[in-house]
């Protein structure tokens, strides 16, 4: 029995080895598509290229990164505080059976299609922003940069952000809600006998969970900047630099999603340089979070 | 306690699993038993029509392989579905995979014939002109292409050709400038930006309309599968890219003051208004059933155009311009394209099947919406076609 069981694990682990065997191999996959890259352009040139335009082939990616910067940032600050609370009210305000089936309800976000939630996006939430926030936005708030139009668009930056700050935050929520629920009874009963209120041992939680907390918004940073098929529908796929956070922009993942299909030659060799400039961006922001993490994490081994 | 009911949805989770598996292969058995059924009981019955098969001793296929644009795909598998009702010879395979991946997969040879927006471009044409014998291009269908628009109250809007260019490379701005009020006039008060909403991704829609463009500004607007947007940024953001003809449909109908351009069949699925625009004998005309026959007709009237074994890469109905009254002037053909020299098997079955596509085939084409039957002198040129099929 024993001996069946450690083979099912050894087999599901090779799994796993599989898996981190594949990575060097998908770089080399990825390296030999990009040959074709390399041979028509300059990488420099090329992330420092301000224009996107394939009728007068003009490839620069700047564009494309700052969309993508743009969108998953804001999508990263709409999701911090939400699913930070929703994890604390969870795990610790609401009674149980709530919190469960609450619980319960959020992982099932988890499991929509992203094509899905796009349509949504196209059909109702885009329309209705439109005619609710944005127009309030602008009307009131248009003296901001980052608020100001000329048109009212159902399809701009913040709808993105929107989309793709539902699509994460499930992921942060049931991270975060995981690392409070291992905080170690003692120093909950610890804050509880020195005779501080709840708000306070949450707060004592929450600066014990921190790098698990910053863990949970890093993966789901990650799938925000991967996010291709619900921005590609909501985000309304003008390139600019405006920074209007109400009009049009694009990602890379949008333009390589919206162009491949059709693409053959130079503007193919072009998209597989975006896809280089995506896994550049996502290895580094895998980087630079272990990086503080394990700072985080120091902080607390001392 | 907890270990229990870990085991416990484990327990569900795979019994959901086996569910599904059992009844996806059952599904996948069943459709595969139901796909083989016709061929035996079709095939010991020969075929009444013995004028029609060139020799009666023919081996077909198992099945003809098609692939490219996804404009011509509701038709192609109409067409496919009805071929295969009537005579039940074999089967129509056309994968939807987009008019440059149908060329590619032709250049290939992986493909029995493909389906493209566009004609092959020269370099194309001539590289394999001696492959095979050369490329046979014929028309297949029509596509035209409409400006929809979305303003609460109006319903017809018209437009001359240089106005449509105006707005759509930016350079009208408003709905109330006066090009457009001169026009029409109920647009007097209209003080909004025009929205344009164009496709995102690379298309052969896009590529009819920029065509348009490109014809209207004397060369100066590129035409291309991709929609290129006007220079300057602050005119930039009043345009927004969708997806698909779908996308662009839902686009306009969600923004108000927008405008944008899709295939005729989305316009009237859609439920959109869409644009009159003046022809070249001065008219203003909407797109509908006739007027983009007519314009086809009156092109291949007038206009000289190739051989289906010559160079069609400088064809574009929307240059030629048709001259009737009563034509719309953004019409385009669909191509399908085929090798000259094929297998025995392969040639009589390309035969058969195109010569039913241009004979029977197009009364079946009124049947999906907001597709148009060729006319007579263009089924002419895919009959001449198919006559050079070789083997």
């Amino acid at each position: 029995m024993v001996a069946i069981r450690k083979s099912i694990f050894i087999f599901l682990g090779s799994f796993a080895l599989f898996l981190a065997l594949i990575l060097p191999f998908y770089f080399f996959g990825e390296l030999y598509g990009a040959s074709e890259f390399f041979s028509k352009f300059s990488f420099l040139d090329f992330i420092s290229g301000r224009e996107w335009s394939l009728p007068e082939q003009k490839y620069g990616a700047l564009q494309a990164i700052y969309g993508t910067i743009i969108t998953a940032g804001l999508a990263l600050l709409i999701t911090t505080p939400i699913s930070i609370a929703a994890a604390v009210a969870m795990s610790e305000l609401l009674p149980e059976y709530l919190s469960e089936r609450l619980g319960m309800i959020i992982d099932m976000i988890a499991a929509i299609p992203s094509v899905v939630v796009g349509l949504w996006g196209i059909l109702s939430l885009g329309p209705f922003l439109s005619s609710t926030l944005y127009k309030f936005l602008i009307e009131n708030l248009g003296f901001l940069p980052i608020f100001q139009a000329k048109t009212l668009l159902a399809y701009n930056k913040l709808t993105a952000a929107l989309v793709l700050g539902y699509m994460i935050t499930p992921f942060a929520v049931s991270v975060i809600k995981e690392n409070l629920r291992l905080v170690p009874i003692e120093i909950k009963e610890a804050a509880y006998a020195l005779g501080l209120t709840k708000w306070e041992v949450i707060r004592i939680m929450l600066s014990y969970i921190k790098p698990g907390i910053f863990a949970a918004l890093m993966l789901a940073l990650g799938r925000a900047i991967a996010e291709a098929v619900a921005v590609s529908m909501v985000i309304g796929n003008t390139c600019s630099f405006s920074v209007s956070l109400l009009e049009p922009a694009c990602t890379l993942t949008t333009l390589i999603i919206n162009n491949f299909a059709e693409a053959t030659g130079t503007e193919a060799a072009a998209l597989i340089g975006l896809g280089l400039v995506l896994f550049v961006i996502s290895i580094s922001t895998i980087l630079v979070s272990r990086l503080v993490y394990n700072k985080l994490l120091g902080g607390y081994m001392r | 306690m907890r270990k229990h009911g870990i085991s416990k949805t484990v327990a569900l989770g795979s019994v959901i699993a086996i569910i599904i598996i059992v009844v996806a292969v059952a599904l996948i058995t069943l459709n595969m038993s139901r796909q083989e059924q016709p061929t035996p009981t079709l095939t010991p019955t020969p075929t009444p029509t013995p004028t029609l098969t060139p020799t009666p001793t023919v081996r077909w296929p198992e099945k003809l392989l098609g692939g490219g644009a996804t404009f011509v795909n509701p038709l192609m598998q109409k067409w496919a579905y009805e071929f295969q009702r009537e005579k039940g010879l074999f089967g129509i395979d056309y994968q939807s995979i987009g008019s440059g991946q149908g060329i590619a997969k032709l250049k290939e040879q992986a493909v029995d014939f493909a389906a493209s927006d566009a004609p092959l471009k020269r370099s194309d044409w001539e590289a394999l002109k001696s492959v095979r014998g050369g490329v046979i291009q014929i028309p297949v269908t029509i596509g035209s292409v409409v400006a929809i628009f979305n303003i609460p109250g109006v319903d017809e809007l018209k437009f001359t050709q240089e106005v449509l260019l105006k707005i759509f490379d930016g350079s009208i701005k408003k709905w109330n400038d006066p090009q457009i009020v001169e026009l029409n006039p109920q647009l007097s008060n209209l003080d909004k930006d025009i929205i344009v909403v164009y496709r995102a991704d690379r298309s052969g829609t896009t590529f009819i309309w920029t065509s348009f463009l490109e014809k209207v500004s004397k060369g100066k607007f590129p035409s291309d599968l991709s929609f290129k947007l006007p220079d300057e940024e602050a005119d930039k953001t009043r345009f927004i890219g969708a997806k698909g003809n779908e996308g662009v449909t839902e686009a306009v109908k969600n923004t108000q003051y927008s405008i944008g351009y899709v295939e005729l069949s989305y316009a009237i699925l859609g439920r959109l208004p869409h644009a009159a625009v003046q022809n070249k004998a001065g008219n203003f005309v909407k797109a509908s059933t006739e007027s983009v026959m007519e314009a086809v007709k009156s092109v291949v009237a007038h206009a000289k155009l190739p051989d289906p074994l010559d160079d069609w890469s400088g064809v574009s109905l929307v240059k030629l311009e048709p001259a009737s009254p009563n034509a719309y002037p953004i019409v385009s053909f669909s191509y399908v394209m085929l090798y000259v020299e094929n297998s025995p098997e392969k040639a009589a079955a390309l035969r058969e099947f195109l010569t039913w596509v241009y004979e029977k085939g197009q009364r079946y084409v009124a049947d999906v919406p907001g597709y148009i039957p060729l006319p007579d002198n263009a089924v002419q040129i895919g009959l001449k076609g198919i006559s050079y099929i070789k083997t």
